[in-house]
């Protein structure tokens, strides 16, 4: 059995350690989970052939969706619908724990997690393929304004914007779910 | 509406993102301490921004996972 160099092993950390990243720019870029599994598959493999070629410290994450990006565009863009399946979100995790807690009260929120799903699913998708992206680099991801930009292929200021329009435009279609928990986490 | 308020507005989604200067978080924060009504507004953004990241979080399937050790482990 070969045994793999410290370098190839470290490659091999990173890609699974941003596998969740990957599949969830993937879903971005293709809008199904069948072909953004392939998609990831595809990365990973195109990713393989340059990993002698990996120095640990590098941003591995940023290099991976670079991939992930060109593959997409050469191949799969054409083939993308524009939709979201309603199973989009099925497997969501717990809400994000560097903030500073629950919009909601823990009994109303379990169940608003699942009702309110279906409802993020929608206003993602009302947003433009544009915003999306910074939204899902920037704000999901942890991507910064110019990482993003340097991905994307846009000034900085571009993705500034577009964020501060699409979290805009995301309140504004979840302001429902928003203001009536932010009034029973404050009463 | 005073202007540290109005900075605040301005600069409020740069300060969600961490993309200010020390100088200007410095800036935001201090009014804060002295403003409830910057501070609440910027407490329900912070929270209304975490809520939908946690709720976009979505992890790879597990199948995906398998298949994509295998691939490592045999290359």
């Amino acid at each position: 059995m070969k045994t793999k160099s410290k370098n190839r092993l470290a490659f091999e950390d990173e890609v699974m350690s941003n596998l969740d990243s990957m599949y969830r720019y993937a879903l971005h870029l293709v809008r199904n989970p069948e072909d953004a599994g392939d998609l990831v598959q595809e990365t990973c493999a195109r990713s393989l052939k340059a990993a002698d070629k990996f120095k640990r410290g590098t941003n591995a994450r940023a290099w991976l969706f670079a991939i992930m990006r060109n593959i997409f565009f050469n191949q799969y863009r054409a083939k993308s619908r524009g939709e979201i399946p309603s199973d989009w979100t099925d497997e969501v995790v717990s809400g994000d724990q560097r903030f500073t807690g629950s919009v909601w009260p823990q009994p109303f929120e379990m169940f608003l997690r699942s009702v309110m799903r279906e409802d993020i699913d929608k206003a993602m998708d009302e947003l433009s393929a544009d915003f999306r992206s910074v939204v899902l680099l920037c704000d999901v991801e942890g991507f910064s304004y110019a990482e993003a930009a340097e991905l994307l292929e846009i000034p900085v200021g571009t993705v500034r914007s577009r964020l501060h329009r699409a979290r805009t435009s995301l309140q504004k279609m979840l302001s429902q779910w928003f203001n009536e928990g932010l009034e029973a986490d404050e009463s | 509406m005073s202007p540290e308020c109005v900075f605040v507005l301005d600069h409020y989604n740069d300060y969600i993102s961490g993309e200010l200067t020390p100088e200007k978080i410095a800036r935001v924060e201090n009014h804060l301490m002295s403003c409830p009504h910057c501070e609440k507004f910027l407490g329900r953004a912070f929270r209304i921004h975490g809520h939908t990241v946690g709720l976009l979080r979505i992890p790879a399937p597990r199948v995906l996972r398998k298949s994509i050790s295998n691939l490592l482990d045999k290359a």
